[in-house]
């Protein structure tokens, strides 16, 4: 495993450790810029790459997601655990917080179990030895038999002696007998019984010790390996079932505990033999701000206080940024629209202009909106706040049936879905992290707005105006914590995760960890959205374009806005909207709204330039009153009601889909998402509409 | 074989390792400011790896830093803080230790 270094002299090295170990920090100290984020194939666990060159050595480091253990229990250890196993990295490295070894020599004992020899690296010794703890890493080194070296990751120090520590273990290659930890004489039985039959097949002969122990901790991806191989009929299960039995009855604990306590207390063993430690528990820094900070009665308003700052800093800061993109965008347009003569209609004009550069827009205008959140997510994590978030909101949280921190993703998804379903990935449980996504598009977004702000004041008299506006809002978060409660007791059904999160101690974070992550992000969401959102862009053009009526027909028109209308009908868009108006009658829609709600699909703001086609007024504004008038004129005020209530619960945005489709994995959960929520914003519109005509309000 | 549940056992840990388990409580009714000594967890196999990986395993101390009866519970084990949410406080049980009678 450890030896031996490639013809080509790249080394591959993988980090591991403990979150909030200080583990990326180290790992950007030795990358740098050269880093590249992708995915581990079939998980939604960011793949972390970097370059490094040392010595003239080319070394391809991959920082492992923060682990406490190699349980088979989250995807993050999985990951982290096959990652391992199959691609064998030359060099392991353990990047272990000096200022809670015992709990940290966990992971680095596992790594020892599979056969690993990792460089260990105490870092933040800093903190550690103000502290009193006093660590004799030669002798350490010597038990372990593996290096040992110090480290400062913020401050840079230490990074040369780990940078040749990791040169050494790749050109090492006397081979070692590896550390053992003793279970006792049951539990070695045990193993030795169940390795015998194990070390019969290849696939396991290698590491019999380590798959023996893995069956008796009844890890189920082990269990599922080791089935396929020998069949669910071997004589094996028999033993590891009986062996489980027999060490219950011998200690009244399951195996996976008894195991766990032995790798403790030779960690323990190891303690007493190499580390003085100061006090055992010291008040610092950090206590004395949790004490205001997760304070009974302090900390919720504090908590929305700085929530609210957040939101702010997301959307209005960037507000600035994301209209210079806007004006930008429109000048490209104009440009290239006046490559053409005034007043000719070339349909590639319309597909470059309106087709393309309109669908590249919408997704770069996105760009300062994201960046920004992820800023803000990466302060409120580095500093180690977060977790306390986490603390606070979890009481209430828990009550809908969530988790503490999907307070956060679903506050932002008052500004915008997009950069809220990028947020879902502070939950490190998948279920709880696709309620929450599932969820978001109920709390009524940024792009929403024009509509209510175009309808309401249109159909509802002052004094209701703000009202109306708010019984929209608090519709959405009703029907949002219904919905997650339907799911959490159906297809999303099992224990919630149950919050059991570190409260690292709170740090002021690098700039370059906040730039660095925030960048990745950013990067991540031009790539693989921006893309989709382009082609489906694109596509909606084709559709709201095409077929157009023939030039005779539509001089018959009196006006510009007259011809849009008419070929706005003729297209596709328009067809469909006339097909499917029977279905929308009961709703109290007609084909011209139902048009304009496909063309809102791809994006909610376009509802309102749409109606505006279609009742032959052009792409006014929402401020316009002609606009309002014709509104009164042909709809009552239960509609306007229902469109809004359609508009709130139906089909997200197109880049909502795009991006639930990236960060949820599949087609699957975004196409759930588009086809449940629509469906459930038919049956409540349907009705409300047919309700609210019977009892005269239509 | 469904994980964690083995016939018979309720998951609570052998009284020998961990000393008395009398007076026996879940963390959710612990005090703050005592230490405490965990006997063991009921219910889920998840939540008793994950509590297990971290540390909290029956004979360990650990300290109380915030109690609460409805929400999360602050707790030092290993010279780390750990907040263990509402459900996994109720399950854990504990029992307070000898060091607080000083």
């Amino acid at each position: 495993m450890n030896g031996g270094v490639k013809m080509d002299g790249m080394v591959t090295v993988a980090l591991a450790g403990n979150p909030n170990s200080g583990k990326t920090t180290i790992f950007n100290a030795l990358t740098g810029a050269r880093q590249h984020v992708g995915n581990y194939p079939g998980v939604t666990v960011d793949k972390v790459e970097g370059w490094s060159n040392v010595n003239g050595r080319r070394l391809a480091i991959v920082d492992l997601p923060g682990i406490y253990s190699l349980t088979a229990h989250s995807e993050e250890e999985l990951v982290a655990r096959n990652y391992l196993l199959d691609s064998a990295p030359q060099v392991v490295v353990d990047i272990l917080d000096a200022s809670n070894l015992e709990r940290n020599l966990y992971l680095a004992v596992q790594l020892l179990e599979l056969g690993i020899r990792p460089v260990l690296v105490l870092n933040m010794h800093d903190v550690a030895q103000r502290s009193g703890m006093v660590v004799d890493t030669a002798k350490l080194s010597g038990l372990l038999g593996v290096p040992v070296v110090k480290t400062i990751g913020h401050k840079k120090e230490g990074l040369d002696g780990l940078k040749e520590a990791i040169v050494g273990a790749a050109t090492d290659t006397v081979p070692r007998e590896p550390v053992r930890v003793f279970y006792g004489r049951d539990i070695e039985a045990c193993l030795t019984e169940l390795g015998e039959g194990l070390g019969q097949d290849a696939a396991f002969a290698s590491r019999t010790r380590w798959f023996a122990l893995k069956l008796l901790e009844n890890d189920a991806q082990v269990i599922a390996a080791v089935r396929r191989v020998l069949g669910p009929e071997h004589a094996l299960w028999d033993q590891v079932h009986k062996c489980r039995e027999r060490l219950v009855g011998l200690y009244g604990d399951a195996p996976e505990i008894l195991i766990a306590d032995r790798r403790y207390g030779f960690i323990s063993g190891l303690a007493t033999e190499t580390m003085t430690v100061g006090v055992e528990y010291r008040h610092d820094v950090s206590d004395h701000i949790d004490a205001v900070l997760t304070h009974p009665v302090l900390g919720l308003p504090i908590f929305l206080g700085l929530m609210y700052l957040a939101f702010w800093a997301t959307f209005t800061l960037a507000e600035w940024p994301m209209k210079g993109l806007e004006a930008g965008m429109a000048w490209l347009g104009g440009s290239v629209a006046g490559l053409w003569p005034a007043g000719v209609d070339s349909p590639i004009k319309s597909l470059l202009v309106d087709g393309i550069i309109g669908g590249v827009g919408g997704v770069i205008v996105f760009l300062p909106n994201i960046v920004f959140l992820f800023l803000m997510i990466s302060l409120l994590e580095d500093t180690g706040y977060m977790a306390r978030a986490a603390f606070i909101m979890d009481r209430f949280m828990h009550k809908i049936g969530l988790h503490g921190k999907s307070f956060i993703p679903m506050v932002i998804g008052f500004g915008c879905s997009v950069p809220a379903i990028m947020a879902t990935r502070i939950l490190e449980n998948r279920r709880d992290r696709l309620t929450t996504m599932m969820i978001i598009p109920l709390m009524s977004c940024g792009g929403r707005l024009p509509i209510y702000s175009l309808l309401i004041p249109a159909f509802f008299v002052e004094r209701w105006q703000a009202p109306m506006l708010w019984l929209i809002y608090l519709i959405g978060v009703v029907s949002a914590v219904v919905v997650a409660r339907v799911l959490r007791h159906t297809i999303l059904r099992g224990e919630s995760a149950g919050l059991v999160i570190e409260l690292p101690p709170y740090r002021i974070p690098t700039v370059r960890g906040v730039v660095t992550h925030m960048w990745q992000r950013a990067w991540m969401y031009l790539r693989k959205a921006g893309t989709l959102i382009l082609a489906i862009s694109v596509i909606l053009w084709a559709l709201s374009s095409f077929p157009k009526p023939s030039p005779s027909r539509l001089a018959e028109y009196p006006d510009a806005e007259a011809r849009q209308s008419a070929e706005l009908r003729y297209s596709v868009v328009g067809r469909i909207g006339q097909f499917i108006e029977p279905a929308m009658r009961p709703l109290g829609f007609d084909w011209r709204i139902s048009t304009a709600l496909i063309g809102s699909v791809a994006a909610k703001e376009v509802l309102v330039a749409q109606m505006g086609i279609v009742l032959s007024i052009g792409e006014g504004e929402a401020e316009s009153h002609v606009l309002r008038e014709k509104l009164r004129d042909n709809y009552s005020s239960l509609t306007a009601f229902c469109l809004m209530l359609f508009c709130l619960m139906s089909a997200p945005c197109l880049a909502t889909v795009a991006i639930m489709r990236k960060e949820s994995g599949s087609w699957g959960w975004a196409g759930l998402q588009f086809a449940g929520l629509t469906a459930m914003a038919y049956m409540v519109t349907l009705v409300v509409y047919q309700v609210g005509s019977r009892l005269g309000a239509g | 074989m469904k994980p964690c549940s083995v016939p018979g056992v309720a998951g609570i840990g052998s009284t020998a390792r961990s000393g008395s388990a009398e007076g026996a409580v879940s963390l959710s009714e612990a005090q703050s400011g005592l230490t405490y000594r965990v006997v063991g967890v009921t219910g889920g196999c998840e939540v008793q790896s994950r509590l297990a990986s971290l540390g909290i395993l029956p004979g360990q101390r650990i300290r109380v830093l915030s109690s609460g009866r409805l929400g999360p519970v602050m707790i030092s084990v290993h010279n780390g803080k750990l907040a263990l949410g509402r459900g996994v406080s109720h399950k854990l049980m504990v029992s307070p230790d000898r060091s607080n009678d000083k």
